[in-house]
């Protein structure tokens, strides 16, 4: 969405530019063209570079991650939806352990409402209701993505979510399943 | 004096394990022994007017309060395939006054795909949806009760709620949606208590949790449907149970003959039930809705048609506040004998409430209930305070 304000923004700027030049010239005609052409270029250039600042910060990346054992190399978003329902719980015949992070962090409700389409307080009812009605395993919320990290690495049959720029450091030991864009 | 002290050293036993589950749950974390332990209760507060007998010979007057039931559920995973699921709960004879502990649930299971998992035990039988998903837990209600017929067998329910055996079911996905199927063979119930003194009534299911009185195993089934996509949230699925049903007196072994008003008589119906729902809970709607058919078909082979159903609808405001309202319908033939072992007339009711999401876990309800059958119209008001631990 930044890119395409930005583009809208230099379109509607072009003429304007133009105009503006020549009513430079006419109205302060003692002030040189070429500052107010740079003073233009100087200020459409911050634009640029905060506008650009701006996207980048709106859209991030969440990677549903593994250990190097998991059974699957790729899941689709349809299979992380199911896992962390709890519907789907088995893969290639091993039993799916998903972690969640506590309600403290910011990629939860990402996560929640962009992915799995829930506010926390009917994550948890869904699960409450899930686990009363069938038993299973419920997510087990770690506290931060390091720990998920940790976990998906030493537990067989668990995957995580993290932002992907935390995956970083960890990508040897690491699968990475799927990247879901979100904002 | 030594049944007194007998029935002293009872009531003892099961406050000391009452106490000990209380205090496991609210002093320790809710994992003990490897298990986790949850439950749910509430506390409910039931007021009618217009009921008969007349106001002066009902022991309701000024209302009740009712404790409602303690609820324990646990659950355990033996192993990556292998879990384990019970609930037990206490509670106490409106009449009496009694305490009793229920195994309402014992389940072993063994998860061979997401497709097929295979389990024994005690379950709470498939044919109802509510029955099916909301089990004991009242905070799980949108309303302060089930509806009547759906209610548990020693309550005053007309359906089946419990089956001791076997159970398989799954879940598939596909592109068209999911699929969900249960299958259920053991014990069928028995109707029992039944009071032949001056008219047949007054009876009510029993799950046969410990033994069959019947040669005939009882089944049940339920298939269901939920598309994705835009229809995400809409549920529908057709159910039914067959099973064989002797009535017995309150002594529980005599068998007791019913004679219907059209001059049959029988001690045992084959009955044969089939339900179809269909659920809609998205985009802040919660609408629900079953509907069953009853086939009971005496000794002789005569058969009866017999028919309930409710419909149900609220409405999320802010996901804390739900207005919501219930219709629902018990049609019987006056000749069927199983109705006329359970002392069921035909009722209808309609429930307005609001509940209110105190937190995700507790709940407040209020309701206004105007119940109509033949020999009696009144209305009724409940306030509950739910909750899940």
């Amino acid at each position: 969405m930044g890119l395409c304000i930005l583009k809208d923004e230099a379109t509607e700027l072009k003429p304007v530019f133009a105009n503006s030049l020549i009513k430079t010239r006419r109205v302060v005609s003692n002030l040189p063209s070429k500052w107010v052409g740079m003073a233009f270029f100087l200020a459409l250039s911050i634009l640029i570079m905060v506008g650009s600042g701006a996207a980048a910060a709106e859209l991030r990346e969440i990677a549903v991650i593994s250990g190097k054992s998991f059974p699957a190399d790729v899941l689709t978003l349809e299979e992380v939806k199911e896992i962390y329902r709890g519907e789907k719980q088995l893969i290639g015949g091993q039993r799916l352990k998903p972690i969640d992070q506590r309600d403290t962090q910011s990629i939860r409700t990402q996560f929640l409402n962009k992915v799995l389409n829930f506010t926390g307080d009917e994550y948890v009812t869904y699960w409450n209701n899930r686990l009363f009605r069938e038993g299973g395993i419920p997510p087990i919320p770690k506290n931060n993505s390091a720990d998920v990290i940790s976990a998906v690495q030493d537990t067989d049959g668990a995957i995580g979510y993290v932002w992907l720029s935390d995956t970083a450091d960890s990508k040897p030991n690491l699968k990475i399943l799927i990247t879901i864009p979100v904002r | 004096m030594e049944q007194i002290q007998g029935r002293f050293r009872i009531i003892r036993s099961k406050l000391v394990i009452f106490t000990l589950l209380i205090t496991n749950s609210l002093a320790l974390p809710s994992i003990v022994f490897g298990m986790e332990l949850q439950g749910f209760s509430d506390v409910t507060y039931t007021y009618d007017w217009n009921k008969q007998p007349p106001k002066a010979s009902d022991p309701y007057t000024n209302g009740t309060v009712e404790l409602g039931e303690l609820d324990f559920f646990a659950r355990a995973n033996l192993s990556d395939r292998v879990d384990f699921l019970t609930e037990f709960n206490f509670s106490a004879d409106p009449n009496t006054n009694e305490g009793s502990v229920d195994v309402e649930r014992l389940q072993i299971g063994y998860l061979v795909s997401d497709a097929l998992k295979v389990q024994a035990g005690r379950f709470h039988n498939v044919l109802s949806y509510w029955n099916m998903t909301y089990h004991h837990g009242r905070q799980l209600y949108t309303t302060v009760d089930r509806p009547d017929f759906v209610k548990f067998e020693d309550d005053g329910g007309l359906v089946p709620t419990h089956m001791v055996g076997l159970s398989i079911g799954g879940h598939l996905d596909t592109r068209m949606g999911g699929f969900e199927y249960d299958i259920m063979g053991g014990n069928g119930p028995r109707v029992q208590n039944v009071d032949c003194t001056t008219t047949c009534g007054g009876g009510s299911l029993s799950p046969n949790s410990t033994g069959d009185d019947s040669k005939n195993k009882a089944a049940s089934f339920m298939f269901r449907y939920m598309p994705g996509g835009a229809l995400r949230g809409l549920g529908m699925g057709i159910s039914g149970n067959l099973q064989q049903l002797r009535f017995y007196g309150p002594d529980g072994v005599t068998p007791v003959p019913i004679v219907s008003p059209d001059g049959s008589v029988t001690s045992v119906v084959n009955q044969q039930i089939y339900g179809v729902n269909l659920v809609y809970l998205a985009h802040n709607i919660e609408f629900l809705s079953e509907g069953y058919q009853f086939r009971d078909y005496n000794y002789q082979g005569q058969s009866y048609l017999d028919y309930v159903w409710y419909a149900q609808i609220g409405l999320k405001i802010k996901n804390r506040f739900i207005p919501y309202a219930r219709f629902e319908r018990t049609t019987v033939l006056a000749d069927d004998p199983y109705f006329i072992a359970l002392g069921t007339q035909d009722m209808s009711k309609t429930i307005v409430g609001l509940r209110f999401n105190l937190i995700p876990s507790s709940s407040i309800k209020a309701e206004v209930q105007s119940i109509n059958t033949p020999t009696n119209k009144y209305n009724e008001a409940a306030i509950q305070w739910a909750f899940a631990f």
